[in-house]
């Protein structure tokens, strides 16, 4: 510290108790120099608390300081804290001591008491985020008291205050009341993941002053302690009230506010994947072949429609595709590719419009005798293969047609099938077959299985920590993909096949290709166990759910994480995205569906009415509706009202208005002086819906295009929105259209064709 | 506190470490429970994704390897484990049967057949939305139903089996002597018969016993309404439990009257019209009479509730002849001043009825209506026994049409031929006229 250093000090020791007094530390440099000489003085104190006396000697002389006691309450209103948009917890000062504090083991029980009044006697519209605050202020005391040794009082403090917090935390609380010393608190996996991270509250900027307030007037230090070092409050401007607790509790992501922001503000592609150029042209080739030779028949009037609608899909997909350089690379598409495209051509030409008003028809698939012993069950895309994952370690598939599944006589070697003709080896296959059949290999119980696009593959996971690959013509093993340490929960195609990803116990998902027998990528970052993992129609991502409650899109090239979800208040156990690859749906033990959009990362309507945990969800081919299904034994359809979905996130709309902002200085346009970013995007306005049509068909402004392709098209509607958290929540949802009940039957899967239709499969349960 | 200092005592004997510190057992108990705790929520993991709602031994050894601790073996089973719950004086305790198997027979025993293969079947839960009526759906139910309908299954799936509280409080003995009571009081031999019922009325041990005699009376009447000869013993039960001095009934005694009621007003009462059913009643009336003087003190509305009961029966002309007999047996035996209030209005009205009945050509109807008349002479009767000091009224033609006034003709004429005609037309002239 050099001379003018303690000259400052000295000098704007006067300085600083205006600050205090005025209440308002607004970063002047004399609050500044202030808080330093303030800090220099608790830490003069805490070197006389401990005895340091040389030490607490040298510091006396070099800062000069008086003996003149500062109370914290000084020093934390020295603090901003409390700017919108940044980390608002308080900087991390070195202490605040209070003895007295410190040596009561009461001071937890009391001070919590209080804060606890207190925010039952505040406004209302604050009451909803200052509850949400004090659950990890109360998971933090508790901890604390156990890792001091005080038992007992902890157990008191458990017994009198979980009330508060059972209803939308009751499993951490569960787990929180085993625990009973302080070595347990160490070691649980709860408890740490609490201590290591920062737990986020969302607030506005009136309700946190009022909470920072209240614990600086009453002397909370102990709770200030929390606040500070294990709160990650982001403040929200805005009029609108926070209005639910769920809203305000973001809970422990692993990042910060900001860097969670930062991350829902990252690019992303959701159009479709770009149509392989050698199977867009095979089809409209055999098309119009087939619209030639049959000439003006019934068959070749319908090629000729089919012709017309892969016209539109061509056309559709060009608009939204991801561009070429983002995709994921597939393998070299065969004939079969394009016999499925032209197959879900005919399936879009028969599809039935659902809606509110149209419900859809649900195929129910019963399986008896299971003995509660199957854990997961798929039905293949063209509806003739139905699979099941038992815990006996098997998988059992069924042919839908009740067709003999007949695989390859055991003789047959594998080089004189390779070299044969099409006759020679539908010659060795057996002679007779059941329809149905057992595929063993695995060496624990088969917790999750999917079928490929084209039914020629299926994939599976098991408790042994491998995922398989069974030839579905063959139907034999073909590869064990080993790689995760604990039991895999999910698998999951990619919707080309040829990919597939992973979920498991070990915190990870994986991305596999069918060809290597090791991960292509490791998705790290849940903060538990990833229990259901789906792809994006375009492939270009995955999105995990996990018992952290969180649900995270992942980008597949980059193996990073682009979103994270959250509001759960159970674990995650099962997603779907629609099939325009806009939005997301997510659900899991606690009986509720969230859906979300993936461009903006909100959460846009929560669907309460499930009585059980809910194993699957499925979106109408239009994306209008979803249906859910449940271990409550019912199937659901719920309203998804897409109007609200077309926002975007504040972040990216905030960007690419700095960069319209940034194109137009550049162009030599005197921006409007004096106009903040809102109200300059109202000034653009008008032209903008043009500007975005236009740069689509012009090639001059094709570099912005391509960064923008992800919010073109909603662009009109989102600035409405922009800068408010204007999520929809209703307690009993209204967008519950229909509930149909099975007999016993707990719903395992929900499949929705290209035609829309529904196929559900459950397990009847005997008790 | 589920797992306790004193299991992890026990334990430690069993393994041969004898003095453990208590600090050391309070640590290792919440040790052992917050393991426990650990374990378990790491096999719910397990259940869920096998997409269950119960969790099985097989999680809990999922749960195990996945620590990497060796799982426990040979406790796994298919099918859930089936806890039962047996009561102690402390707390709840909550086992799993672990029945004996003899390995004799087990060998020789047929081998279990091969369990159902998993199959499935294929139905239409909705066609276009509406959930078609057919067997494989669930037949459509109100919502109220389905609330009902919860609880009861929630309960079925614990998978608890609840005995009973009372039958480990119940000694042997008394559940033998309880046995050779009800056992002896349907032999036909009225010497043995008589013996347990005297044991009834003097056992001063028995008071263990008094719900179970009562719920015996009450079994017996409701399943033998038709047999006489066992009502009567009913009832012999009934009245020996009530003498007994060392038993406290009056607990029991809401439980006991509806059974007397039954055996008072019923429509029948054997098999056989002819068979002396109408002593069975008036015995009944007897007991019911006295329970109301004795706890007519300490409940007040008894009395006027049995009243009232018996009153609606006599009132109600499309009862049979038995059930009026009854209640006119029933509501004399409750006193003077039940019948002034109760009985003497009404007997006019009913003597119409009783005549009409007469008149119809069936001897057991006439037998029947004799009875109920007779009745009605009796409860006349007590209310001449009640005023002794009345002087007995002459037998004069003026009388008789004053007579005639309060009880109708017929009634009248039986009255004037009886011995102590004098007394009754006093008393009930008397009556009719302080009721004026």
């Amino acid at each position: 510290m050099d001379a003018s250093d303690r000259h400052n000090a000295a000098q704007s020791t006067s300085a600083a108790g205006a600050g205090a007094g005025s209440g308002n530390g607004s970063g002047s440099s004399g609050g500044r120099q202030a808080s330093q000489k303030k800090v220099e003085k608790v830490v003069l104190q805490f070197l006389k608390s401990k005895g340091y006396k040389d030490a607490e000697k040298a510091l006396r002389e070099n800062a000069r300081l008086d003996d003149a006691e500062t109370t914290l309450g000084d020093l934390a209103n020295v603090f901003p804290g409390n700017e919108v948009g940044s980390d608002a917890s308080v900087p991390n000062w070195i202490m605040f001591y209070n003895e007295a504090e410190e040596g009561n083991p009461d001071a937890y029980s009391q001070s919590y008491r209080e804060l606890r009044r207190w925010i039952d006697s505040s406004l209302d519209v604050y009451k909803h985020e200052l509850y949400a605050a004090s659950y990890p202020i109360f998971v933090h005391s508790y901890v604390d008291l156990l890792m001091r040794g005080l038992g007992e009082k902890a157990e008191e403090f458990m017994a009198l205050y979980s009330r508060d917090h059972v209803v939308n935390h009751g499993k951490d609380i569960g787990v929180l009341a085993t625990l009973k010393t302080a070595g347990h608190a160490e070691e649980n996996s709860l408890t740490r993941l609490f201590r290591e991270n920062k737990y986020g509250v969302r607030m506005t900027r009136v309700g946190f002053e009022l909470l920072l307030s209240f614990l600086q007037d009453h002397n909370h230090t102990l709770l200030m302690r929390t606040v500070n070092q294990h709160l990650n409050i982001r403040t929200v401007d805005g009029t609108e009230p926070i209005s639910s607790e769920l809203e305000a509790d973001v809970g422990i992501t692993g990042h910060t506010q900001n860097q969670l922001d930062q991350f829902n503000g990252q690019d992303v592609f959701l159009g479709s994947a770009p149509m392989d150029a050698y199977v867009r042209d095979e089809v409209e080739r055999t098309l119009q072949s087939e619209a030639g030779r049959r000439g003006k028949d019934a068959a070749g009037a319908e090629a000729s429609a089919l012709l017309d609608a892969f016209a539109k899909v061509k056309q559709e997909n060009a608009a939204g595709a991801v561009p070429a350089r983002e995709a994921m690379p597939m393998p070299p598409p065969h004939g079969a590719e394009v016999e499925h495209q032209i197959a879900s051509l005919k399936a879009l030409r028969k599809r039935i419009a659902l809606g509110p008003a149209a419900l859809p028809s649900i195929c129910m698939y019963t399986l008896h005798n299971t003995n509660s012993a199957m854990n997961c069950a798929a039905v293949s895309e063209d509806l003739s293969l139905l699979a099941g994952g038992f815990s006996e370690s098997y998988i059992k598939i069924w042919s839908l047609k009740r067709e003999p599944l007949r695989g390859f006589q055991s003789g047959l070697a594998a080089a004189t099938a390779a070299a044969s003709t099409e006759e020679d080896i539908e010659a060795g296959r057996e002679k007779t077959a059941d329809d149905h059949r057992k595929l063993v290999a695995h060496s624990g119980p088969v917790f999750g299985l999917d079928i490929s696009y084209d039914s020629r593959y299926l994939v599976s996971c098991s408790e042994d920590k491998t995922a398989r690959l069974w030839s579905l013509d063959t139907y034999t093993n073909v590869v064990c993909y080993k790689g995760h340490n604990y039991p895999v929960w999910d698998v999951a195609f990619a919707p080309q096949g040829f990919y597939f990803a992973t979920a498991s116990h070990d915190r990870t998902a994986r991305l596999w290709s069918c060809d290597h027998i090791y991960a292509l990528r490791i998705f790290a970052g849940h903060l538990s166990d990833v229990n259901c993992v789906r792809f994006h129609p375009n492939s270009k991502y995955v999105v995990t759910g996990s018992s952290d409650k969180s649900v995270r899109l992942w980008d597949v090239q980059r193996g990073s994480c682009v979103r994270v979800f959250t509001g759960h208040t159970g674990s995650v156990d099962t997603v779907a995205i629609s099939p325009d690859g806009r939005i997301m749906a997510s659900a899991g033990e606690d009986q509720t569906v969230n859906v979300w959009d993936l461009g903006s990362g909100r959460c846009m309507d929560t669907l309460a009415g499930h009585a059980g945990s809910v194993y699957s969800l499925a979106f109408s081919q239009e994306g209008t509706l979803l249906l859910s299904g449940s271990a409550d034994e019912t199937v659901r359809a719920w309203d998804i009202k897409r109007s609200s979905s077309a926002s975007d996130h504040p972040i990216i709309a905030q960007r690419r208005e700095e960069r319209r902002q940034q194109e137009a200085q550049a162009g030599a346009q005197p921006a409007a002086s004096g106009a903040d970013a809102s109200s300059a995007m109202d000034v653009d306005n008008p032209d903008d819906g043009a500007s975005a049509s236009g740069a689509k068909a012009s090639g001059s402004s094709a570099k912005a295009n391509g960064q923008a392709a992800a919010g073109g098209a909603s662009d009109s509607k989102k600035r409405d929105a922009a800068g408010v958290w204007k999520s929809r929540r209703v307690a009993e949802s209204d967008s519950l259209l229909k509930t149909w009940r099975t007999k016993s039957t707990p719903v395992y899967s929900i499949l929705m064709t290209k035609r829309n239709l529904a196929v559900a499969t459950g397990a009847f349960t005997v008790e | 506190m589920i797992y306790s200092k004193g299991s992890v005592k026990n334990i430690a004997d069993a393994i041969g470490i004898s003095k453990l510190k208590d600090g050391i057992t309070t640590a290792m108990a919440q040790d052992v429970e917050y393991r426990l705790h650990e374990i378990i929520s790491e096999a719910t993991k397990f259940m869920r994704h096998s997409k269950r709602t119960k969790l099985t031994v097989a999680d809990i050894n999922s749960a195990l390897r996945v620590r990497n601790i060796e799982p426990i073996y040979g406790f796994e089973t298919g099918r859930p484990v089936k806890f039962h719950k047996a009561s102690t004086a402390l707390e709840d305790i909550y086992y799993v049967e672990d029945e004996p198997i003899d390995l004799d027979t087990l060998l020789e025993e047929p081998l279990p057949s091969v369990p159902l293969d998993v199959v499935y079947t294929a139905h239409w839960l909705a066609i276009e939305g509406v959930q078609p009526k057919i067997q494989q759906n669930p037949a459509p139910v109100d919502e109220e139903e389905l609330v009902n309908k919860k609880p009861v299954k929630s309960q079925r799936q614990e998978g608890v089996e609840t005995i009973p509280l009372v039958k480990h409080v119940l000694s042997r003995e008394l559940q033998l002597y309880f046995e050779c009571i009800t056992e002896s009081l349907q032999s036909p031999d009225p010497v043995v018969k008589s013996t347990a019922l005297e044991s009834i009325s003097i056992d001063a041990g028995i008071h263990q016993l008094v719900t179970y005699f009562v719920q015996y009376i009450a079994v017996t009447v409701k399943n033998n309404l038709h047999n006489l000869e066992v009502l009567r013993t009913a009832m012999a039960v009934a009245q020996a439990i009530r003498r007994n001095p060392n038993l406290f009934v009056e607990p029991y005694m809401h439980q006991l009257i509806p059974s007397l009621l039954t055996c008072l007003v019923s429509k029948r009462l054997c098999e056989n019209h002819t068979e002396d059913h109408w002593s069975l009643r008036d015995g009944a009336a007897q007991q019911i009479a006295e329970i109301c003087r004795q706890f007519g003190q300490s409940y007040h509305t008894l009395q006027a509730r049995i009243a009232r009961t018996l009153l609606r029966a006599f009132l109600d002309p499309t009862k049979p002849l038995t059930t009026h007999y009854g209640a006119i047996v029933g509501l004399s035996r409750l006193g003077v001043s039940i019948v002034k209030v109760l009985v003497l209005p009404n007997i006019k009205a009913y003597m119409s009825l009783l005549d009409a009945e007469m008149e119809k050509d069936s001897p057991q109807l006439r037998d029947d209506a004799r009875h109920c008349q007779n009745a009605l002479l009796g409860s006349l009767r007590v209310l001449a026994d009640d005023s002794d000091d009345l002087k007995p009224a002459n037998l004069t033609s003026v009388e008789k049409s004053k007579l005639v006034n309060v009880v109708g003709e017929t009634l009248a004429n039986v009255v004037f031929s009886e011995k102590d005609g004098g007394e009754i037309i006093a008393a009930v002239l008397a009556a009719a006229k302080a009721k004026e």
